[in-house]
């Protein structure tokens, strides 16, 4: 009896350098209606710490049966590295199909310790944020607004602090 | 920065330089109608092969196992267990099962093949 089988490599984080990675998943046609055409999913990993570098190994726990599109991203200072990684098989390497990644840089003139931005998450797009400090995802929170009679969401961000967002698109969408 | 991206119209507001695989930076330039900071086009223009140096290259498979708690694991080839969130492993579970993908994964209490 076939088992469910995950995949896992491993990669090497020079000092001050943290990667985190995303698999890329295209959306089935029969749910198309209420999902997004791509969403993204953050890799689990562990991590061992060898002198001044650190060996992360990522877990696809859900490889696809073809090929996976994986979003490999490199947070360091002031910088960020953005990669595209294909797992086929057993084997991981650097994608040459160029997939074109869109970034916002958010800031606030005021200063405020933290501001509460207005994001309400569209589900067909969802864009993801991360404080290149941490690596952390920024989460909206949904709090239903009692005025206009609608789901909103919020996101506490910091003013002058850049964040890193992403979200995956077909070029055609553009 | 120099002078010809003065010219240019770059997009210096962003302060994450984002580099393409040869470690060289990408021309972030601004469209028409943006200002500095807006979100630009970033295309990952081309590959090389030092950067595969970073990865190991090697791809290994593993195996899932429930133990008698309910908790799940990664099972390596070296028979080393790694937890999985539950909460996240029940949502795999569930999207394989819609797929039509097998969830078998070993039960250790069964020592035996079970479903998750």
């Amino acid at each position: 009896m076939e088992m469910w089988q995950g995949k896992h490599f491993s990669i090497t984080d020079p000092k001050d350098v943290r990667t985190v990675i995303y698999q890329v998943n295209k959306t089935q046609k029969e749910f198309l209606e209420e999902s997004p055409k791509y969403t993204i999913h953050r890799l689990d990993f562990t991590q061992e710490l060898r002198g001044d570098t650190t060996r992360k190994t990522f877990y696809v726990d859900n490889p696809s049966p073809g090929e996976d599109h994986l979003v490999i991203l490199s947070f360091g200072n002031d910088r960020v590295v953005v990669n595209m990684a294909l797992l086929e098989g057993d084997k991981i390497s650097i994608s040459k199909k160029p997939m074109p990644l869109k970034f916002d840089s958010l800031y606030n003139e005021i200063e405020t310790e933290y501001k509460d931005f207005q994001y309400t998450p569209n589900l067909q797009r969802p864009i993801c944020i991360i404080d290149p400090e941490t690596t952390e995802e920024v989460q909206p929170v949904l709090y239903f607004d009692e005025n206009t009679n609608e789901v909103k969401g919020k996101c506490k961000l910091k003013p002058y602090k850049s964040y890193f967002a992403f979200e995956i698109r077909d070029k055609k969408d553009f | 920065m120099g002078n010809p991206e003065a010219q240019r119209n770059v997009d210096n507001r962003i302060p994450f330089v984002v580099l393409n695989a040869s470690f060289e930076p990408l021309e972030n330039t601004l469209a028409p109608g943006q200002k500095p900071g807006d979100a630009t086009m970033v295309e990952y223009a081309k590959t090389v092969e030092k950067v595969l140096e970073s990865i190991d290259g090697k791809v290994s498979q593993h195996k899932f196992m429930k133990d008698s708690k309910g908790n799940y694991f990664r099972v390596l080839d070296d028979g080393k267990k790694i937890p999985v969130d539950k909460k996240e492993m029940k949502k795999l579970i569930k999207q394989r099962e819609e797929a039509g993908l097998t969830v078998d994964m070993i039960d250790e209490s069964r020592e035996d093949i079970d479903r998750g």
